[in-house]
């Protein structure tokens, strides 16, 4: 119990462990005025024995439960507040760690873990924290504080009760220990079955239209039917599992109370304690009672905070992309790579590639899919880390920069956008959160979206849908080449615009491309005979490797995979769908 | 939640606090001599005793409020209207498709203003128009994922709304820009199409949609798992793994909603010679913005602002000399020639 207990502290961040520390501090002074009201009664039990309640005894135990009750629900307020700032506070840190660290993940992270598991962790899991485990922790905490508190008072009066009260708490943590151990096993069983339940219902919502269209809908909603079926099971299994055990541990502490009162009474007719005491001892029976099964109560939620801080602690402990550099500022923007590797799983996607990229210049890279394009510019960028060799900016080690000074060279337009549920404006601003609406406006105006933004019902405050749903695939690529733009980074990577296009958003998008890559070291996946055919350069990428590069000239003249693809090209341009009648 | 702290707290703490009041007013009594001295003290004990149920009646109150909250919002998604099918009816005659004065509204935004159609079974119809047009609402509303909000749309002369979900889906295969995977392998994935398919067809389809060689240079060739929601492939791997699957499902009625965006040029020519094999002989509805895929359509319907603005060949729209002749023109601007 302790254990968790320092576990979950440790998780928090220092100035929230800090809150924490206090509000138990807080609790035990708490526990102490709460404990005033001992006094009173024992101020009018010993009026009643004396058989005479004067005023001056009512007052005084009404004075005295007047400080109890002001002194700890002063303290309380102030530790709750604690508590919850501590407890939000560290989930939204926890939340902006995971995404800051997830920013760093090798790609392999995000296929092995399934989108349920992610999404579960920064909703249920912490979740499951930030309500759950600060409750639980203080309340266990202040159970476990008090109780100690009381040992200590009964040993003033009655060492004996002491001692039967101290017993009382050890059999108690005894029960606890097992009740603990057994909830230890069902936690993680609980947290999986919570994630599969989360995949399954997004799988089952986001294939909607696919469920219909091939009649999946018994086998969909059956996966998904088990899947609630076993998260009810388990979460079932756990109850039933900790119900005895909480019985035992609930029976121990009312036996303690018992056992106090009935030590009480023995010592009284044996004559070794007065009535005062005796009396004092048998309702503190009582209050013992109320704070041990106020312990014992939530201690069984503390390992779903166990198992909870270890889910967290997993993703964080997954290991990043060493992001640790100097910040660098490049003499010039000349890209190389010197014999690169790389692979995913098993599978080798680059293979001994070596390129050189002068400043300015435009590259266009080619080839089929599945060759190893995309990857190609990953590396380049530094999304992923090389297996072997090396790629250079500048003449320096892209590992070598720290990420913020390497991605302030960069810009990237591709094909997949994801604009954010924000304004267009802040959307273009991206980033640069200062920057006056006139350059966003410059920049809408050069990437060709400024037309279509100012139909838009509030023009650029309007907000864009969650996933840029109320856009067009074309306007979306516009808006991302505008806020490119508003970086004006040195080096831009393109992965040119397939067919993602309305035939209107066609032409400006290609005039957008253009404003854009103006004046700047260009790095393209290209699919347009048009821009191919004017790039200073063109890598053929197949398999892996480089099997072809020079301009568009010499390539032409070569036999392979080249001249292949022109064939093609012009073959997909003119082609149609036959009407069959 | 700070706001709820302190009433909460003091709650916590004056409930418990019994004491405060029944050892006074039990004091008076006493003075008084309506409450004998034992009483008092079994009063006293019994004060204590009650402070148990009620620390927890108060720290599980606000879970009765979250409660609350939580049954409103699963009544809200239980309440949401169902779309009404019947369990069973008659297979439509034949495939040809109709749409009469079709209105939608998407929230609170009607994007469809009275779209009438007609959409003779066999042929080849295309819809194009400028982005938000509409086009991909009333592609919706054809395969039934959607429903009209007045006016209907018919299939084979019923109204759709008539024909069991299962039928009707047996008539269609809809290919949109972002069609889902589930995460089982590829091969699995694609046998959707037709669930008694052999290997071998599963492997035919793939071929003739441009996979097969991607699918072979994957870890485990058809075995590999798409991962979920096919996170392992890219946008256009997953949209020819779609396109498989539905050619696979061999349906007399096929949409085709911007079926190739994601894909290269490279392998878009493979898909659309598949394509037009797939489609001998059905009923096609194609959305398509490279317009030089589509003039041999038997009818283009021209999309406007949710409105029908034209309509005919592609010759007879550029005679028409209208939006139409304007998007050839841009199209024709920047269209590939090489």
């Amino acid at each position: 119990m302790v254990e968790i207990i320092r576990k979950f502290f440790a998780f928090c961040s220092e100035e929230n462990r800090r809150k924490f520390q206090t509000s138990v501090l807080l609790g035990v002074f708490q526990a102490m005025f709460e404990a005033l009201k001992i006094p009173a009664i024992a101020v009018m039990v010993k009026a009643l024995l004396a058989g005479q309640v004067t005023g001056r005894d009512i007052l005084l135990s009404l004075g005295i439960m007047a400080v109890s009750i002001a002194g700890a629900g002063l303290i309380k307020a102030k530790a709750s507040m604690l508590q919850t700032e501590g407890g939000y506070d560290t989930c939204a840190k926890k939340r902006i760690e995971i995404a800051e660290h997830m920013r760093y993940l090798p790609m392999g992270f995000f296929s092995d873990n399934s989108l349920g598991q992610i999404t579960s962790v920064t909703t249920n899991v912490l979740e499951n924290l930030e309500n759950v485990a600060t409750r639980v922790v203080m309340l266990v905490c202040e159970g476990l504080l008090t109780t100690a508190l009381i040992i200590v008072m009964l040993a003033f009066f009655d060492l004996r009760i002491a001692l039967v009260l101290l017993i009382g708490l050890c059999l108690f943590l005894a029960a606890n220990t097992s009740l603990q151990k057994a909830a230890g096993t069902l936690a993680p069983r609980k947290i999986n079955a919570d994630e599969k339940l989360v995949e399954k219902v997004l799988e089952y919502l986001q294939g909607m239209a696919e469920v219909k269209a091939y009649h999946l809908t018994g086998k969909k909603s059956g996966e998904l039917n088990e899947a609630i079926a076993a998260n009810s099971k388990v979460n079932t299994d756990m109850e039933m599992t900790l119900i005895p055990r909480m019985s035992a541990q609930s029976l121990i502490a009312k036996l303690t109370g018992v056992a106090m009162a009935l030590c009480a009474c023995i010592f009284y007719c044996n004559g070794t304690m007065d009535a005062l005491t005796a009396v004092v001892m048998v309702i503190s029976a009582f209050i013992v009672n109320a704070s041990l099964e106020t312990a014992g109560n939530y201690s069984a939620l503390l390992r779903i905070v166990d198992a909870s801080v270890d889910r967290v602690q997993e993703i964080l402990k997954t290991p990043q992309m060493d992001i640790d550099g100097e910040k660098i500022t490049p003499e010039n923007r000349d890209i190389k790579a010197d014999n690169i590797e790389f692979s995913y799983d098993l599978r080798k996607i680059i293979d001994g590639v070596s390129l050189s990229i002068p400043e300015k210049s435009v590259t266009a890279i080619v080839g089929p899919s599945g060759g190893g394009k995309t990857t190609l510019v990953n590396l380049l960028a530094r999304f992923w880390d090389v297996d072997k060799g090396t790629v250079s900016l500048g003449g320096h080690d892209v590992r070598d920069y720290d990420m913020d000074s390497l991605m302030s060279n960069f810009s990237f337009v591709f094909q997949n956008v994801y604009l954010f549920h924000d304004t267009i404006a802040d959307n273009i601003r991206f980033g640069q959160s200062e920057a006056p609406m006139e350059e966003v406006i410059a920049a809408a105006k050069k990437a060709c979206c400024h037309d279509f933004i100012m139909a838009l019902p509030d023009g650029y405050d309007t907000v864009i849908g969650e996933g840029g749903a109320s856009l067009s695939g074309g306007e979306k690529q516009r808006i991302s080449i505008a806020r490119a733009m508003m970086k004006d980074a040195p080096v831009i990577f393109l992965d040119e615009a397939t067919a993602n296009v309305d035939p209107e958003n066609e032409h400006d998008l290609m005039e957008a491309i253009r404003a854009l890559t103006n004046e700047k070291t260009v790095i393209m996946i290209a699919h347009r005979l048009k821009t191919v055919e004017h790039a200073d350069q063109i890598l053929v990428i197949d398999q892996g490797k480089i099997v072809q590069q020079g301009t568009h000239a010499e390539l032409l003249s070569q036999e392979g995979i080249y001249r292949n693809f022109i064939q093609e090209r012009r073959e997909a341009a003119g082609w149609k769908i036959k009407t069959v009648q | 939640m700070r706001a709820s702290i302190i009433p909460f707290t003091f709650a916590m703490v004056i409930m418990p606090a019994t004491m405060v009041s029944v050892l006074p007013i039990g004091g008076l009594l006493v003075r008084s001599g309506s409450l004998s001295s034992q009483d008092f003290v079994t009063v006293i004990i019994l004060s204590v005793g009650v402070i148990t149920p009620i620390i927890t009646l108060m720290s599980y109150s606000d879970d009765i409020r979250t409660m609350g909250t939580i049954v409103n919002e699963v009544r809200s998604v239980l309440d949401a209207p169902e779309m009404e099918r019947p369990a069973e009816g008659e297979a439509p005659k034949d495939c040809s498709i109709r749409l009469n004065d079709v209105h939608f509204s998407y929230k609170d935004k009607e994007v469809l203003h009275g779209i009438t159609m007609d959409i003779p079974a066999g042929s080849y119809t295309a819809l194009v128009g400028p982005s938000g047009s509409g086009k991909s609402t009333i592609a919706r509303l054809i395969a039934s994922l959607w429903d009209a909000d007045s006016g209907s749309v018919t299939l084979g002369g019923t109204d759709i709304r008539k024909i069991p979900q299962e039928i009707y889906s047996d008539q269609i295969a809809f290919v949109s820009q972002d069609n889902y995977l589930f995460n089982m392998s590829v091969r699995e994935n694609i046998r959707l199409g037709k669930p008694s398919a052999s290997d071998e067809e599963v492997e035919k389809a793939a071929r003739e949609s441009g996979c097969h060689d991607f699918i072979m240079s994957l870890e485990n060739g058809y075995d590999t798992m798409v991962g979920s929601s096919g996170g392992h492939l890219s946008g256009g791997e997953r949209q020819r793994i779609s396109i498989a699957r539905a050619m696979l499902k061999a349906a007399p009625v096929v949409i085709l909603d911007e079926a190739t965006a994601y894909t290269d040029p490279e392998n878009e020519a493979v898909i659309q010679r598949s394509v037009s094999k797939l489609t001998q002989g059905k009923t096609l509805i194609v959305i398509a913005h490279r317009l030089s895929t589509i003039t041999g359509a038997n009818k283009i319907y021209v999309i406007k602002d949710g409105q029908v603005e034209d309509s005919g060949t592609h010759e007879e729209l550029l005679e028409h000399h209208g939006l139409y002749e304007t998007m050839w023109n841009l199209h024709m601007e920047v269209k590939d020639n090489g």
